[in-house]
């Protein structure tokens, strides 16, 4: 939201927050407080696990409802996945991963990263309507506002028999701990943890402080946690304030993932692993001990 | 069953990536090349429905001539054939879209499948980008396709936020595919050496009837400004103060 | 003349290169610290048609050519010299004779499943009291009702500890010297076949080789393996194949010392820059790039001759002695050139460093290989 504010406040365009999904009208009434023209809501039983193509009717009608031009939005699986056929049915160009941009006379540069974070690349969309899918840790979030914004629902025509895709279910995994891409602290683990054993470790470290348990792509491969806790170039992109990374070696393409925190710890057995080239604090040591040890010394202060 | 998978050139993603003086595209010179590991694992998913339930697998790729080693290297994994769309240049995600789409018409394959993601550009939108021009159902990241009795339909678990999500997308469609579907196998002597042997036709994009312009264009490249290391600590009660007082974390 | 790779051969050694980075080295530390073969390997191997490179479909074979198993050995012992020595010699010295000697029935029992991975096999060739002086066997095979009886023993017979069948040097008629010997085929699960365990050494941690200990081993007649009296032909031809890859794996394991120590010269910095700007340090980089061009010129020269059945004796010797020689020429240099770090078990220059020695010694001494040469001379 801040980045669709910004930008519209450079180009003086008027902004639009869309909001769907089924039983909205706490959200909308919450992006009502964020100074846009007005909030769209669309709000509908197909809206609960929306598969793509009603994801992507529903921004295209929404963007010709409001004559967008620009089309922005977080990066997430939901919209990695259906934005990019917003973007063929429109003829618009789009630009995933925008993690900043400049404007040029009556031109947007957009940037964004590729090989595993090695380049950065100045990218401008050549078609009238521009869709940009822009890397939350990348900008501030939006501040509330005074004025509230019309609420205008959005009505939703969509024949579900023309879609060739059923949702079927959803397995979710509760967990208590902040979203890993949000959270302040982050305590990732990799091949080094060896397993479970390593992990709980872990964890019993994250919840001390409060913060998200991450992963290496080697971890989620050896099956030890779930899908959605890699980090790195193919899962998610964090920048926390601290990072710990625990018998991680640091692969170019998990560095991808977390290289933006503020300050990233390394602890690992092995002096030449490559993490310690980018950590900012770096102990080598046995994680087995290191970790309770921390933990501890962690308690400590806390009772002091 | 007729499956078209992608074989996209990518550079070794161990390798390190240098920009060249001009912004204008990376230095090629001395980069090895490799196929996209997520486009491996199309290859396989579709190698493994072949196996099953017999029929063909064709790679396609987009991309300079050189891109042919690649497509002989999916062959040798085992696919049937390989269709090199010929284009010089980066082209954008749009552009690979619309070429899959003529492919598509011409080969009307069941299936079309390919990594949800390259390890060079990283866009991650060919596949649903392909889906829309063609209107055909998509399902992107899949960990795992279950494809029902008579090939008409699949049931595709998805990675998605917090969890796995479940769709049965209809026959053909376009799946986009994540690490968790499968392990690639090696490419076995044998195949290898029969690999020459298959064919791969050369198309140049205009004779797809594809045009070629560019959504989104590169303005120029620039090296990321890479972390430096920092300081090593001796021990844990070292660490602590560090984060603490220093750079005041905890 | 044509000094280029075919792309099939250029298809297959970045394929080599890749499975032997991502499936073979994760076992090098582990041969490292534990000196045991992962028998596994055999397997995974024949699985993909490593095991049968050169050799024809009818028989699980891939269909290639020699040139093309010799860069299979020359990119797995670029990771691994103990796995290349070892699969290099169940291939050539213990299922090869069975191929180009034995009878249907034999290639079927044990070559066949040698090509797979299935069997594992060993070549019992050298002894405790033999070993360049090959015609001088002791091991006999005595004709008796129903077959053979083997006495004897053998010594550093590699895959010995586990292999499924041995092909056997023995002497049939001790009177008649290398005219008196025979090659045969030996179940290791054989009545009085004793596996001994792996001898410890220097380098090469992992390819396991031990003795055998052969008493009153009674084998059929259908043991024997092609014709009485024929043996040591049999296995000087196969021994001038297993020269050749040998070379090979020495030019692999040469590069993989190279190529560590030119990244330090260039990463490494005394005195203000990085150490490859010192002639001391580039000049010794030239020469190992130079030997190691030199050892695969002459190594696929021989194989090349091999595969058009000429004449290879002398350019197979040429190729190993060079090749080993280089190889620990280079070893000692890139370990040099590290410096302190070189000499330091972190780093792999000093397993290259004793790696490399082994490879001046076994399937013919460079002594033997000098004899082999100067005898081809007509002096």
């Amino acid at each position: 939201m801040s980045v669709g504010k910004e930008l519209a406040g450079h180009l003086h365009f008027p902004w639009h927050i869309l909001v769907m999904g089924k039983g909205i009208s706490a959200v909308a009434e919450e992006a009502a407080r964020y100074g846009a023209s007005s909030v769209l809501s669309a709000d509908h039983e197909l809206l609960e696990h929306p598969v793509a193509q009603v994801s992507a009717s529903v921004v295209a009608q929404a963007t010709t409802a409001v004559e967008a031009t620009f089309i922005v939005a977080p990066v997430t699986p939901w919209t990695k996945d259906f934005l990019p056929r917003v973007a063929a049915r429109l003829g618009a160009g789009m630009v995933s991963d925008v993690v900043g941009y400049e404007i040029e006379g009556n031109t947007v540069v957009f940037q964004r990263t590729m090989y595993a974070g090695a380049v950065n690349a100045a990218v401008m969309i050549t078609t009238a309507v521009k869709i940009i899918c822009a890397r939350p840790t990348a900008f501030p979030k939006a501040k509330p506002e005074e004025r509230p914004s019309a609420i205008v629902p959005l009505s939703i025509e969509i024949d579900p028999a023309s879609i060739g895709t059923t949702f079927l279910s959803y397995e979710d995994r509760p967990s208590e701990r902040p979203d890993l891409t949000e959270a302040a602290i982050v305590v990732a683990g990799g091949r080094g943890t060896k397993g479970r054993e390593g992990f709980q470790l872990l964890e019993e470290l994250a919840d001390l402080l409060g913060g998200a348990v991450g992963a290496s792509r080697a971890a989620v491969d050896l099956g030890w946690v779930p899908a959605d806790l890699q980090i790195g170039q193919t899962g998610k992109i964090v920048a926390p304030s601290l990072y710990f990374a625990v018998g991680i070696s640091g692969a170019i393409q998990h560095v991808a993932g977390m290289k933006d925190s503020k300050v990233i710890v390394a602890i690992n057995k092995d002096p030449e692993a490559p993490i310690f080239q980018v950590a900012t604090y770096g102990l080598v040591a046995d994680l087995f001990a290191a970790i309770p040890t921390f933990v501890e010394a962690v308690k400590q202060t806390k009772e002091a | 069953m007729k499956v078209l998978v992608a074989c996209k050139r990518v550079p070794d993603p161990s390798a390190k990536i240098k920009v060249k003086q001009d912004g204008s595209s990376i230095e090629a010179e001395g980069l090895k090349f490799v196929i996209s590991a997520l486009d491996e694992v199309a290859i396989e998913e579709g190698l493994r429905m072949k196996e099953r339930r017999g029929g063909e697998v064709i790679l396609f790729s987009v991309g300079n001539v050189q891109a042919e080693e690649q497509l002989r290297m999916g062959l040798a994994m085992g696919a049937d054939r390989g269709i090199l769309v010929v284009y010089e240049g980066f082209p954008d995600s749009d552009l690979v879209a619309r070429a899959i789409a003529a492919i598509f018409r011409e080969e009307q394959p069941d299936l079309v499948l390919m990594g949800k993601v390259s390890p060079d550009t990283e866009a991650g939108q060919v596949g649903q980008l392909a889906a829309e021009y063609l209107g055909l159902p998509q399902a992107t990241f899949a960990s795992k396709i279950e494809l029902d009795a008579d090939g008409s339909k699949a049931v595709v678990t998805r990675e998605v936020e917090g969890g796995h999500e479940r769709v049965e997308v209809q026959l053909p469609a376009v799946i986009t595919c994540d690490f968790r579907l499968n392990t690639p196998r090696y490419a076995s002597v044998p195949m290898i050496m029969k690999a020459r042997a298959k064919p791969i036709t050369k198309a140049p994009l205009d004779g797809l009837g594809v045009e070629a312009i560019a959504k989104v264009k590169l303005r120029n490249l620039l090296p990321s400004p890479q972390r430096k290391a920092g300081v090593r600590v001796e021990s844990v009660k070292d660490l602590l103060r560090c984060l603490k007082e220093e750079a005041k974390v905890i | 003349m044509d000094f280029s790779l075919t792309p099939e051969q250029k298809m297959f050694q970045e394929a080599v290169a890749r499975f032997a980075k991502e499936k073979l080295e994760p076992y090098v530390k582990t041969m490292e610290s534990t000196d045991r073969f992962p028998v596994e390997v055999f397997k995974v191997l024949g699985e993909l048609g490593y095991l049968g490179v050169h050799f024809p479909p009818e028989y699980g074979g891939s269909g290639a050519d020699f040139t093309t198993f010799c860069i299979f050995i020359e990119e797995v012992s670029k990771v691994s010299p103990a796995i290349g020595v070892n699969v290099l010699l169940h291939t050539l010295m213990g299922s090869a004779p069975v191929f180009l000697v034995g009878n249907e029935d034999q290639k079927q029992k044990y070559f066949v499943p040698a090509v797979t991975g299935e069997k594992v096999a060993a070549a019992g060739l050298t002894e405790p009291n033999v070993g360049s002086s090959a015609a001088d066997i002791e091991t006999t095979a005595k004709k008796v009702n129903g077959g053979w009886l083997i006495n004897g023993s053998k010594m550093f017979t590699s895959n010995g500890p586990y292999c499924d069948f041995i092909t056997l040097v023995a002497s049939t008629d001790r009177a008649k010297r290398h005219k008196g010997i025979s090659l045969f085929l030996v179940d290791s699960r054989t009545s009085g076949v004793t596996l001994g365990p792996n001898i410890p050494r220097m380098g090469i941690m992992g390819g396991e080789a031990g003795s055998v200990a052969l008493e009153n081993v009674h084998v059929p007649q259908e043991a024997l393996l092609g014709e009485e009296g024929k043996g040591f032909y049999y296995l000087m031809e196969a021994l001038n194949a297993t020269r050749v890859a040998l070379g090979a794996g020495a030019v692999g394991l040469a590069r993989a010392a190279f190529e560590r120590a030119l990244q330090y010269a260039k990463d490494r910095q005394q005195f203000g820059q990085p150490i490859g700007k010192f002639q001391g340090v580039s000049f010794k980089l030239a020469d190992m790039a130079l030997e190691i061009e030199l050892a695969r010129l002459m190594v696929y020269k021989a194989a090349w001759l091999l595969e058009r059945q000429e004449k290879v004796v002398k350019e197979a010797a040429m190729a190993k002695l060079f090749a080993s020689e280089m190889a620990n020429r280079v070893a000692h240099r890139a370990l040099q050139i590290h410096g302190g770090y070189g000499y330091a078990k972190e780093q792999p220059l000093e397993r290259y460093y004793r790696d490399a020695r082994l490879f001046e010694i076994f399937q013919g001494t460079s002594e033997i290989l000098r004899v082999i040469v100067s005898g081809q001379l007509g002096l």
